[in-house]
């Protein structure tokens, strides 16, 4: 009992030290240091936790399935696994889980879909990678190979995603397209655990026809072969379910903890899920009341402290309204004004046929078809005398967070389901709708073969209607940032030239692609130390990479006012040769060229003060003055 | 004592022919080393190099195959199979993951390349610095005996052997290497304290970016510590069962060492110790006919040394210092060190959880062996690296001493790691002593290592600043890159390195030459010999927008012919690499081409 005092006071103490900390101790720039610095051995330290609970879990369990295993003779325990009823209840799934996945993955090109929203969170991990900060970097210097970045800056993003890419880099190499690596392994964990999830609330076909009406909905591959977080988010929103059941039917310490970390990662994947808290701590509490005893592990009392950094990132958020992206004629991020227009299209989302939009109409007549069963269900009081399972309780509880989620999306000024950056916020609604038509289904205790006909159904309307328009389109057209931002990750992989600098008015990709970057405007703006690295060779050769028009473009030019303006001012400023051109639409093209020289007129030749340096014939250094290499660094553009 | 000295006699009295044999061979390999004049020396070194280290590695593997328990060889547990793999495949992936096959030290790693190859077309440890085109072949026309020892470019010359000659089994053999020296590691360790203990080990190699380096790099730093390993292990094996075989793969693992690294010389004095406990424990002195062969197979050495330590030059002495090795140096030289071992700086290919532990282990270690020295004196494995232990302070003397032993310097850390074998054994005690109070030791200390390399050795690997900075490995893979893909083949090329462009088949001879010689270079140009000449020329930023070169012969050479710039590119601030065509030739009248 004392024992338990203490933590209790323990724990009261991690919350009320978080909480001034999180809200009250720092400030905006404090907060961004304090996120840059620490953000990063925040998630390490839990995710080692996590590691540490799921592992001894896992060590139980097989000690427990080996012993059994073994007991008898080994061949014959073999022989017993590989029966009938095994190959059925394993090998058959395997294989369809395989067959979707296959079919799913190669059905959309692998780029970024979100920008930039995705290049920057993979310019984080490679700072986590890298460094070990929570940073991302707007531009990198490479100066002797060694990578020097500048205009670091903390995102609003939440650090999880990141954090598990730097974990595949750290592991696997860096990639630059390690985003779409993580997205293809957490697509085949989702449709696994979509299975699993099917046939617990619908015997024994719900797993197939759950993950078949779940892939009829294209916005899920179109998210997967992105290097977005909101794949991530709707694995452990269902992951979550089932160790929220798992917990709720076996309420230990360890299942405590595991549930506690599930809920904070959940935290930190996506900014609205903080809310899977709420149904966490009311299932934990509950349970204590329940079992009338109070569990509070060292996991438990160090929670608190890992959620210092959400509520600090939203300080910073909070900040700077530019992270809010706030269109200049509207106020307040959220309001109820924003809720009829956003629900109206919602329903242009969910009801589009064909290529309009990345939604699934099977899934979503099937959603209201369910409703009327269920209804139908109530009003007769068939079945809803019974009292409810803990798989119930916890897929009940999760699904109002996402109701509530729905709501708040809903509220947002930015909540337009059919504009093609805001559809994948309905991920985590479309995975409900799915798992409640196989849960009404369930409930109507169908007979098997009604089942795979469903099932079959639902294949059907992949192949017919869903499949083609995969083949047609990446919902994402007509978005020239995007294939920019593809262009310029591709550049800088391809171009093998550790020396050389791309200018552009996108610096992330090149970042993150392993090249040396500079800002367009920054480059054009402190030309005098564009020129004097020109002349130092510091970077040998430099490009410029900008958009112009095309003659289609010159009928209506006041549409292209900007681009044709920065095209003149680059033009007037460096000397360029064109390496390559390529065309974005029919309207815009990208020049990638070579700086062949900066015009005299434009720059003002700066120098440094060399203070007698030099270099003897072995190459070695000799300087003079150790303030000429601060000097140097104080040049670089 | 007397009696000792009494049974020590009438054990030599027992085996007088052989003893004397041996005093007779060390005289005459003494007289012979000493008495012989340079040229012979170096003579001696370059045509039979080769063939005595040859023997010695076949003396290596003869006896080695000869104490394996062959008749009664059973295959270890499963268990121990699984466990040693894994760790063993989980090490090479932390090590090779992040890490970049190629040359890291430039220029040492280019000599011991071009030894290679000397050995592998002629048999002749020699170092080319010059080619010359013969019909379609490239001979050697000029060249020079390395001060580096030649075990190294001798396993290489083998994998040449093998597959026929390219330059990346300079880096081959240490991925080789890496994946021996970490089965071995676990393998000592397991004999030590068990399994934990082999994966610990493991491990705790894999902490240490300096491992990730040498492993893919084209140095022999790897083969020195693996070979040490192996000594250590040999001991552990002759110490638990004394043989005259046991004895001979001892000596030829001291001599093949000694070969490896001067300065692991050292070591050869506990690997005596454990010789004599061995005669002590069988109550008789083998000397075995190995181990004289591998007496007299210590000419080749001492040659070596004493034509190195002759020449002042091959130690790159700089202003400051009037000999190569000095006590003096030792005192400025471990404050570097110990800025080394207890850096956080990620330019440093250290591991501070090593050092940390290690020097924790090493306060503690005293009091450690004398606790369990009862368990450890029976233990083969334990009292034999109980034995070496002291001698990794010697041997880290003798590097200290070294003028140039700056160990916070990145290039010359790699000197460090055979005392990181030290520190790896001082830990493992320390863990071992602490798993005798609380049985899970050891699986918190594998914990606390994999964590320390998720957090910290990761992320250093993957930057790998230590060895990203080496700007002129960085101008020779542009200098590659360039004459693949710019130059015409067959040309000629003027360059301060010669090596690097030997290695790969070009003729290349240095500035000075080219301009003392430049009338027969246009004509071998203009009969067609060669079909251009490229100028690869560094020059120094002065200030004022100009780069001035670091050597006024390449004004010379500016002034003597037309130049016609290729590319340039700079590696590091301040300096430049350019690359020219030379075109005209300016200094003789009609002397154009």
């Amino acid at each position: 009992m004392r024992n338990t005092l203490v933590r209790f006071f323990l724990l009261s103490g991690s919350a009320i030290l978080a909480c001034y900390v999180g809200f009250f101790a720092l400030d905006a720039t404090e907060s961004a240091e304090f996120v840059g610095r620490f953000g990063y051995w925040q998630i390490f330290a839990a995710f080692i936790l996590f590691v540490q609970q799921v592992g001894l879990l896992l060590v139980e369990s097989i000690t427990a399935w080996g012993s059994r295993f073994l007991v008898g003779h080994a061949s014959s325990s073999i022989r017993a696994f590989l029966s009938g009823s095994n190959v059925q209840r394993v090998f058959f799934p395997i294989c369809f889980l395989l067959l979707v996945f296959t079919t799913l993955w190669h059905s959309q090109p692998k780029q970024f879909k979100i920008v930039m929203d995705e290049p920057v969170l993979v310019a984080t991990s490679l700072q986590m990678h890298t460094a070990r900060e929570a940073y991302a970097a707007g531009n990198i210097y490479h100066v002797e190979g060694i990578p020097y970045p500048r205009e670091k800056f903390v995102d609003k993003r939440p650090l999880f995603y990141p954090f598990l890419m730097s974990l595949l880099h750290d592991w696997t190499g860096y990639r630059a397209n390690q985003g779409i690596v993580l997205n293809g392994g957490l697509l085949l964990c989702l449709l696994s655990m979509l299975y699993l999830a099917g046939t617990h609330v619908c015997r024994p076909y719900g797993g197939y026809v759950l993950v078949a009406l779940f892939s009829t909905v294209p916005l899920v591959i179109v998210n997967a072969t992105g290097s977005g977080f909101d794949l991530l988010n709707l694995l452990l929103i269902l992951g979550l379910m089932f160790i929220l059941a798992e917990y709720l039917k076996n309420p230990r310490a360890r299942q405590q903890n595991i549930l506690v970390l599930s809920a904070l990662f959940l935290a930190q994947t996506r900014y609205e899920s903080v809310l899977f808290i709420l149904p966490v701590a009311v299932a934990i509490i509950s349970m204590w009341y329940l079992r009338k005893k109070v569990t509070i592990t060292a996991t438990l009392i160090l929670s608190p402290l890992f959620l210092i950094v959400y509520a600090l990132q939203r300080k910073v958020m909070n900040a700077h309204d530019f992270f809010w992206q706030l269109p200049d004629h509207l106020s307040a991020p959220f309001s109820y004004e924003y809720l009829a227009a956003n629900l109206g299209r919602a329903a242009n989302f969910f009801f589009a046929p064909g290529a309009l939009q990345p939604s699934s109409p099977l899934l979503t007549w099937s959603f209201i078809l369910s409703l009327v069963s269920i209804l139908y269900l109530i009003l007769t009081r068939r079945e809803m005398n019974t009292v409810p399972s803990h798989k119930m309780k916890a897929g009940a509880a999760v699904i109002a967070i996402v109701v509530v989620n729905f709501f708040i999306l809903m509220c947002y000024h930015w909540g337009q389901l059919d504009d093609p950056a805001a559809t994948r916020l309905a991920l985590p609604a479309l995975l409900m709708q799915s798992i409640f038509v196989v849960y009404v289904l369930g409930l109507f205790k169908i007979k098997t073969s009604w089942q795979s006909l469903i099932c079959i159904l639902a294949v059907t309307y992949f192949m017919v209607a869903v499949r083609p328009v995969l083949a047609r389109t990446n919902f994402f057209d007509d978005a020239i940032r995007n294939t920019q931002s593809d262009y310029l990750v591709d550049l800088a992989t391809r171009l093998n030239e550790p020396t050389a600098l791309i200018i552009s008015d996108r610096t992330i990709p090149i970042s993150i692609g392993g090249l040396s970057s500079l800002d367009l405007k920054t480059a054009l703006r402190e030309i005098d130390k564009v020129d004097l690295h020109a002349r130092l060779r510091t970077f040998r050769p430099m490009y410029v990479v900008y958009l112009m028009t095309t003659k289609l473009a010159s009928e209506n030019l006041h549409e292209f006012a900007g681009i044709n303006a920065a095209r003149e001012q680059i033009e007037a400023t460096f000397d360029l040769e064109t390496v390559e051109l390529k065309k974005l639409n029919g309207a815009i093209c990208l020049r990638l060229a070579r700086v062949i020289g900066i015009k005299k007129d434009t720059v003002e030749r700066s120098d440094l003060d060399m203070r007698g340096m030099s270099i003897d014939s072995t190459g070695k250094m000799d300087f003079a003055d150790p303030q000429l290499l601060k000097d140097y660094a104080e040049s670089l553009p | 004592m007397m009696e000792t000295v009494r049974r020590f006699r009438s054990l030599i009295s027992e085996r007088l022919p052989r003893t004397l044999c041996a005093a007779a061979l060390i005289s005459l390999v003494m007289a012979i080393a000493f008495g012989a004049g340079d040229s012979f020396k170096i003579w001696f070194i370059r045509y039979l190099g080769y063939y005595c280290t040859a023997s010695a590695f076949a003396g290596l593997l003869y006896y080695a195959w000869k104490i394996c328990p062959r008749d009664r060889w059973t295959w270890p547990s499963p268990t121990l199979c699984l466990f040693g793999g894994l760790s063993v495949a989980l090490g090479l992936w932390i090590n090779f993951i992040h890490s970049d096959p190629g040359f890291k030290i430039a220029m040492d790693e280019y000599v011991l390349a071009s030894t290679a190859r000397s050995l592998h077309e002629n048999r002749e440890v020699f170092t080319v610095t010059r080619i010359f085109a013969e019909g379609n072949h490239f001979r050697p026309s000029e060249g020079y005996v390395d001060k580096r020892p030649w075990v190294y470019p001798f396993l290489v010359s083998i994998l040449h052997d093998l597959r026929g000659y390219q330059l990346r089994h300079s880096f081959d053999v240490n991925t080789l290497l890496a994946a021996g020296f970490l089965t071995l590691s676990f393998i000592s360790s397991y004999r030590m304290f068990g399994l934990w203990a082999g994966a610990l080990s493991v491990l705790l190699w894999s902490t240490l970016p300096l491992l990730m380096l040498s492993a893919g790099g084209g140095g022999m730093e790897l083969l020195g510590l693996g070979l040490l390993a192996l000594l250590i292990y040999a001991c552990g094996r002759y110490l638990l069962k004394p043989s005259a075989d046991g004895e001979a793969s001892i000596s030829f693992c001291v001599l093949f060492l000694a070969y490896a690294r001067y300065e692991l010389i050292c070591f050869s004095i506990p690997a005596l110790i454990v010789i004599c406990i061995g005669w002590h424990q069988a109550k008789r002195i083998y000397l075995s006919a190995g181990s004289l062969i591998a007496l007299s197979l210590l000419l080749p050495l001492l040659f070596q040394i004493q034509f190195s330590l002759a020449s002042a030059d091959a130690w790159k002495l700089s202003g400051d210092f009037n000999t190569a090795f000095a006590l003096e140096h030792v005192g400025i030289n471990l404050g570097h060190a110990l800025a080394f071992f207890f850096s956080y700086d990620w330019s440093l290919a250290n591991s501070l959880f090593l050092s940390v532990f290690g020097f924790i282990a090493l306060v503690g270690l005293p009091f450690i062996v004398r606790r369990h020295w009862s368990r450890y004196r029976h233990s083969g494995s334990c009292l034999s690296g109980l034995i070496f232990l002291p001698f990794f302070g010697l041997h880290l003397l003798v590097i200290l001493g070294f003028h140039a032993s700056r160990l916070d310097s990145p290039f010359v850390s790699r000197y460090s790691l055979i005392f990181h074998l030290f520190l790896v054994m001082a830990v493992l005690f320390l863990v071992d002593h602490l798993a005798t109070m609380r049985k899970t030791a050891w699986k918190y200390a594998v914990a606390t290592c994999l964590i320390y390399i998720c957090a910290i050795t990761m992320p250093k690997n993957a930057v790998s600043n230590f060895s990203e900075r080496n700007f002129a490995i960085k101008e020779q893979a542009w200098l590659v890159g360039l004459s693949e893909h710019k130059f015409q083949e067959r040309s000629l090329v003027v360059d301060r390195f010669t090596v690097p462009w030997s290695l790969r088949d070009w003729v290349a001879i240095p500035p000075h030459l080219a301009l003392e010689n430049a009338s027969v270079i246009v004509n071998e140009v203009s009969s067609g010999r060669y079909p251009a000449i490229y100028l690869v020329e560094r020059l120094e930023y002065r200030g004022e927008g100009e780069f001035t070169p670091t050597d006024p012969v390449f004004q010379q050479i500016a002034e003597a012919f037309e130049v016609k710039l290729i590319d340039e590119r700079s590696f590091r601030p301040f300096t430049l690499t350019r690359v020219h065509e030379i075109r005209m030739y300016q200094g003789v009248a009609g002397g154009s081409f």
